[in-house]
């Protein structure tokens, strides 16, 4: 194999961008050593010498006189006895524009753009020598515009197929699946009884003595069991499943992992008096009885039961699986974990954050952080006495 | 088309027709006569011209100062060269205490028009004591402007104008601007002039078309916008749109127009060839924010030379003072905020 070398002109003084060759010690293809001088150039404060780095055949790339800017390619040595002059200025003339052209990085403003947006350029189709700034915006107009993803689904769809992507009519109500058969099922029957799009369908309940009964009209269809869910699912005798039981977050916790294990996914029940503000975000599986508000900017998560005027305020954040007796109120963005239980008429202060799995007694008013697993107890409970006779 | 004047013939035009109008006009400096003319040349041709108005001085900077105050004081227009920028500081007392001090210390009619030339920057391997640029030494002293053209100004029309004041002016030049052609613009980046009314204009220079909104402020002055006009050529073929804006006057800069410009892009960084840390950058960026502050996307970035002796060695010297590379630095910080 033919290694070639290119030497530079050096950069030997900080005053000097340029060097002027004097001479050559060397004629076209002649052999050098390494550390022999090669030639002599001359700047604006000395003459100096140019060293060859390694053994080769010589061929200079200018001649005698010319004068050549600092970083020019100045002479070649090849390792090849054979090698021609021609040979030689080919190959430098070639790696000059490989350098230049092909493999050219994207510009700098593609390359903002792409971290910015979290995209791997190598994937951007460059529409010029470059990947550019049109290049990637165009790739990413193509990637994350909700619409043209909705247009190209649309254009895929069958001859006579319905452009909603949905498996629901426009009439269709979604039918729920309650799990438990208490008062917590008797509270969202009420509540659906008053939606438009949602109607119960049936009850599961663990109770082998309730198995056979009906509640309000509706059949117990069987017990929360794994394999139940699985075969009425598959029936498809329901659309989407809700727990009723507030007194046990455990369990709400486990069915609802049940549930999702089984890819049957939960509903949310929401009375038509409940108040949802603007930017609120709900998870699903809710319970929210009348005259609730999730006010704006409050966060809901999975799986939460809110007994009657529950009032989660403003950028407050309520986590899963908790459960809410009537009237808690918390004040503005307050912070609740996961599975805790709250007894009737609480108050939260603002910025208050609540531990996972604590539980907070009726009556409280709740001033300062409670970690998890902690019980608070209302330490002005009433007292009371008979009534002096009269 | 002529080849436009370099920096240095702008600033040997604006002495020689001062020297023409103003017949009370006097130079003091080593080793300014001819045949040497300057150290760098600045007053070439001039002792010829004029040859009992131009004055060889011993090497003392401040008695080569307060002989030009005491001229002033008494109706000359003096000019002090001070060979190189370092040794200002020999002439610091002279300048801050007794220069900027004397008018209002006088009370009402005595004007003190003296010009104090001297050029600063690293970049020639001259070492620690040749090559800094103390120029933020004399910022902030009351009555006692700081001016400096950029490459890409008249430096003719800006010598003039601090030629023409009452005030004491400490101008600053730039070694390793002299010889460049004064930067007119290519196809890369277009150039303008945006007058300001202390008389020193504010050069502007842009790699994109006017109908396109820029990406990042650069904002330096004299040395520094060698690199930065570099920064822009190479930025134009990365489509990073990039305005830069040159001040003349560097101890009253022009706030106003350059946070008109930092709103504009919204991305802003400040290069200085001076030591960072309690510089020139640091106190404009301070003004910018108070006056910017939540219209920006990225905080104030700066480029400047690091706080060490700059060395004689080519690649260490490159490595502490202010380069493109440090200034790309500093735009991609901001850029990717």
């Amino acid at each position: 194999m033919v290694v070639r070398t290119i030497t530079n002109i050096p950069q030997a003084n900080a005053n000097d961008q340029s060097a002027i060759i004097t001479s050559w010690q060397h004629s076209t293809g002649s052999k050098v050593n390494k550390g022999e001088v090669v030639c002599t150039l001359e700047n604006t404060k000395s003459v100096f010498d140019v060293y060859a780095e390694e053994e080769g055949y010589l061929y200079p790339l200018h001649n005698d006189g010319e004068s050549l800017p600092v970083g020019a390619a100045l002479y070649v040595i090849s390792s090849d006895k054979d090698d021609t002059e021609k040979a030689v200025r080919d190959w430098v003339n070639a790696s000059a524009n490989t350098s230049s052209s092909t493999g050219a990085p994207p510009t700098k403003k593609a390359i903002i753009l792409a971290k910015r947006h979290n995209i791997d350029l190598s994937l951007v189709p460059s529409g010029g020598a470059r990947v550019s700034e049109k290049d990637v915006q165009a790739y990413l107009a193509k990637q994350s515009s909700p619409s043209s993803r909705k247009k190209a689904a649309i254009a895929n769809l069958p001859r006579g197929a319905d452009t909603v992507l949905d498996s629901y009519k426009s009439d269709h109500k979604q039918n729920v699946l309650i799990i438990g058969a208490g008062n917590g099922a008797v509270q969202i029957l009420d509540a659906l009884r008053q939606s438009d799009t949602q109607q119960a369908v049936g009850l599961l309940d663990d109770d082998p003595d309730l198995s056979d009964k009906t509640v309000m009209g509706l059949p117990i269809l069987g017990g929360c069991d794994s394999q139940t869910l699985a075969s009425l699912w598959e029936k498809k005798s329901f659309d989407a499943a809700i727990v009723s039981i507030s007194t046990n977050n455990a369990f709400r916790k486990l069915i609802c992992e049940r549930l999702k294990e089984a890819g049957i996914p939960l509903a949310n029940v929401i009375h038509p008096r409940a108040y949802i503000g603007m930017n609120a975000k709900l998870g699903s599986g809710n319970v929210i009885l009348a005259f609730c508000q999730i006010a704006a900017c409050a966060e809901i998560g999975d799986d939460n039961f809110l007994s009657a005027y529950v009032s989660i305020e403003h950028h407050s954040k309520l986590g899963n699986h908790n459960s809410f007796g009537p009237g808690v109120l918390t004040s503005s963005s307050v912070q609740i974990a996961d599975q805790c239980k709250f007894g009737t008429g609480v108050f939260i202060e603002p910025w208050i954050s609540i531990g996972s799995k604590s539980v907070i007694a009726s009556g409280c008013t709740i001033t300062q952080d409670v970690s998890e697993n902690t019980i608070v107890k209302s330490t002005n409970a009433p007292s009371s006495k008979p009534l002096p006779k009269q | 088309m002529s080849r436009p004047p370099t920096y240095l013939e702008g600033l040997q035009r604006a002495l020689h027709s001062h020297f023409e109008n103003e017949p009370k006009a006097v130079i003091l400096g080593e080793d300014i006569v001819d045949p040497y003319g300057g150290a760098f040349k600045v007053t070439k041709g001039l002792s010829s011209s004029f040859p009992d108005r131009v004055f060889s001085m011993p090497i003392c900077e401040s008695s080569i100062t307060g002989m030009g105050i005491g001229l002033a004081l008494r109706g000359f227009k003096p000019v002090v060269e001070l060979m190189f920028g370092d040794f200002s500081t020999l002439a610091a007392d002279q300048l801050v205490n007794h220069a900027a001090k004397f008018p209002a210390m006088y009370g009402q009619g005595v004007s003190l028009p003296l010009v104090v030339r001297t050029p600063m920057g690293g970049g020639r391997g001259y070492g620690p004591t040749h090559s800094q640029s103390l120029e933020k030494m004399f910022l902030g002293i009351p009555n006692l402007s700081v001016v400096s053209p950029s490459l890409a100004h008249d430096t003719e029309k800006v010598l003039t104008n601090a030629l023409n004041r009452e005030e004491p002016t400490l101008f600053i030049e730039s070694k390793t601007l002299y010889p460049l052609p004064i930067y007119k613009g290519n196809k890369e980046v277009s150039i303008e002039s945006l007058a300001h009314k202390d008389g020193y204009p504010i050069a502007i220079a842009r790699n994109y078309s006017p109908d396109q909104k820029p990406d990042l402020l650069i904002i330096a002055y004299g040395g520094a916008s060698l690199p930065v006009l570099e920064t822009l050529e190479h930025y134009k073929e990365e489509e990073i749109h990039c305005i830069a804006a040159f001040p003349a006057n560097l101890s009253s800069p022009p706030l106003e127009e350059l946070a008109t410009l930092g709103a504009l892009a919204r991305r802003i960084v400040i290069a200085d060839e001076g030591h960072e840390t309690f510089s020139w950058y640091s106190e404009l960026s301070h003004s910018l924010q108070q006056i910017l502050f939540g219209q920006l996307e990225a905080p104030i970035q700066h480029a400047s030379a690091t706080c060490e002796l700059i060395p004689s060695n080519f690649e260490q010297e490159t490595e502490v003072i202010l380069s493109k590379a440090k200034i790309e630095a500093a735009a991609t910080k901001a850029l990717e905020w």
